[in-house]
């Protein structure tokens, strides 16, 4: 049969694979992350490769996922992001007497992603979740535990700290419709758009208060006096808090640089409070995002403090700091023609830690 | 790829250049690229430059391999990336149009539109968006040849002076949007240099408004 080169050559959009040392290389980051969760207390879930996409589908843009037709015509969705399959799965455990719940996945995700954008392909996710949790504690928990992990790489990084929240707050009283579009354009830090959409339906002092609010980066000191000049008590409120996240992890971990950034407002709708992402030098894009979304459980039909993060662990581990920091593990080669006895050797050289190659 | 040290800045090849490094220039950043290299160190070492290929310029900005990029507006929209846009300069502007055959009949609303064209994304967007069926033809220049030869009535195209047209015996229909050049970032980058790029744009807006 005549092979069909594209297909032999070439793996789907969306999809990645890797194989030996890579994938070696790929496990032992797995494996220091799951040591740190395992640690801090949370269990390991796994959550379905696939699910009804219904289900999902206020929450995933169909251009961006895929989708099939089960053998009864239901349309599925491929996962695409651990945090919504786990939040329906784990949507029956939340009773009260479980609660709190903390658990992490590590797990691939399948997107469609423009052929030729390969910055922004991500096939593979670690994260904590943790429900049951509120406000300040819960949290502080989620940042210092994504903090106490990167710091467990030999790689700078650069948290900026949000609010969904504020960015709500904000837009009480502007006309719904134009909220997704506003959202964009905050994300994107295009101001230029942001006030062409908020001209319309705001005065000019009003735009200039809404741009200087969202525009701010700076650490989280410099936010807290900017968040005192906040006429209105809810945004000031809001703002203090965020404020004091970022301070209180910035005092425990003195390595990192925490900044309190008002554009980072949650690239997902379902986030509700706190929202964050982390930056690295040789990474085109974020490296680890997550945040607050306790009405999400609602949509599973229950209702739970849910907050958490996800780690894009491919694209840390193509970091090449991380990479010219990790040497190959060491082995022994054992040559001979009589296999029993080099196995007896090699199993006594196991014993000691020694990886042990038959040849 | 986003390193700490030089900021690094691609530039278009081509029409916006020299007007570019003018700007640096009237802002003390000074720079010049040797016979026929495509990189060039600022002479205060904190900068590094690439002359790119204009379209190509989203891809390097995109992958960080340049954290900054100056593009206009008509490539940006043809890339589909999104990127921070820090400061719109004042140079290089031009108008995206619909132009055809001198005296030829307008488009009927509602009525298939055949254009040729190489923007071929903004012309399906800003078709789509009024509602109008639009068949696209990909050309990759001398896109007034199109009408002239009768491969379609019509092209988009940018025009700036509007002479190549003219010459043709083309005139504008409608003019779909004035373009603008902007000073982008790759967002990641602006995250974390955020303070030198502010400083950046400051000095280069106080150059572009004659207080450089």
């Amino acid at each position: 049969m005549k092979r069909n080169n594209k297909a032999l050559l070439q793996n789907p959009q969306g999809t990645d694979s890797f194989c030996m040392e890579e994938a070696a290389f790929h496990r032992k980051i797995a494996g220091r992350f799951s040591e740190i969760l395992t640690l801090w207390g949370y269990l390991p879930v796994q959550t379905p490769i696939f699910d009804f996409y219904d289900i999902y589908s206020d929450y995933v843009k169909s251009e961006d996922v895929y989708r099939l037709t089960d053998r009864e015509g239901d349309l599925l969705l491929l996962r695409n992001d651990v945090t919504l399959f786990l939040a329906k799965q784990i949507s029956s455990l939340l009773e009260p007497k479980n609660l709190p719940l903390r658990v992490f996945y590590s797990d691939t995700i399948l997107r469609h992603e423009n052929k030729t954008d390969i910055s922004k392909n991500e096939f593979f996710q670690t994260g904590a979740e943790l429900f049951g949790v509120g406000g300040e504690k819960g949290d502080l928990e989620i940042l210092f535990l994504l903090e106490e992990m990167l710091a467990s790489l030999p790689i700078q990084t650069f948290l900026h700290l949000g609010s969904r929240k504020l960015f709500n707050l904000a837009c009480a009283g502007l006309p719904p419709e134009i909220t997704p579009s506003l959202a964009t354009v905050v994300r994107n830090r295009d101001f230029e758009l942001l006030t062409s959409i908020l001209a319309p339906v705001c005065s000019e002092s009003q735009i200039d208060r809404f741009r200087r609010l969202f525009s701010f980066i700076g650490p989280p000191k410099a936010f807290a006096s900017f968040a005192e000049s906040l006429d209105s008590q809810p945004l000031r409120e809001e703002a203090l808090y965020i404020a004091a996240l970022g301070e209180k992890t910035a005092r425990l971990f003195p390595n990192a640089e925490i900044r309190t950034d008002t554009s980072e407002i949650g690239e997902r709708n379902y986030y509700t409070g706190m929202v964050f992402r982390v930056y690295t030098e040789h990474a085109a894009t974020e490296i680890a995002g997550g945040g607050r979304y306790d009405t999400l459980m609602e949509h599973f039909g229950t209702t739970c403090a849910s907050v958490g993060f996800s780690l894009m662990q491919r694209k840390i581990e193509s970091l090449p700091t991380l990479r010219s920091k990790t040497s190959p593990q060491p082995f022994v080669t054992l040559t001979g023609d009589d296999t029993a006895e080099l196995y007896l050797k090699a199993k006594s050289l196991r014993e000691q830690g020694e990886i042990v190659k038959l040849c | 790829m986003l390193e700490s040290g030089e900021i690094t800045i691609a530039l278009p090849k081509g029409r916006l250049e020299k007007s570019v490094q003018k700007l640096f220039a009237a802002c003390g950043i000074d720079f010049q690229f040797e016979d026929r290299k495509l990189t060039a160190c600022s002479s205060d070492g904190k900068f590094r430059f690439f002359l790119v290929k204009n379209s190509d310029l989203p891809t390097y900005v995109r992958h960080g391999i340049a954290g900054i990029g100056i593009c206009g507006e008509d490539v940006l929209y043809e890339s589909g990336t999104v990127f921070t846009k820090v400061m719109r300069l004042n140079c290089g502007q031009t108008r995206m149009c619909l132009a055809g055959r001198a005296g030829a009949e307008k488009p009927q609303p509602g009525r298939k539109l055949k254009v040729a064209s190489k923007f071929t994304r903004f012309a399906a967007d800003y078709y789509n968006n009024l509602g109008t069926p639009i068949e696209i033809i990909k050309l990759n220049g001398s896109v007034e040849l199109a009408p002239v030869l009768g491969l379609t009535d019509y092209i988009v195209d940018l025009v700036e002076t509007g002479s190549t047209l003219t010459a043709n015996r083309l005139e504008i229909i409608d003019v779909l949007k004035e373009i603008s050049v902007y000073m982008i970032v790759n967002p990641s980058y602006y995250k974390m240099r955020y303070a030198e790029i502010d400083a950046l744009v400051a000095l280069l807006q106080g150059g572009q408004n004659g207080n450089g």
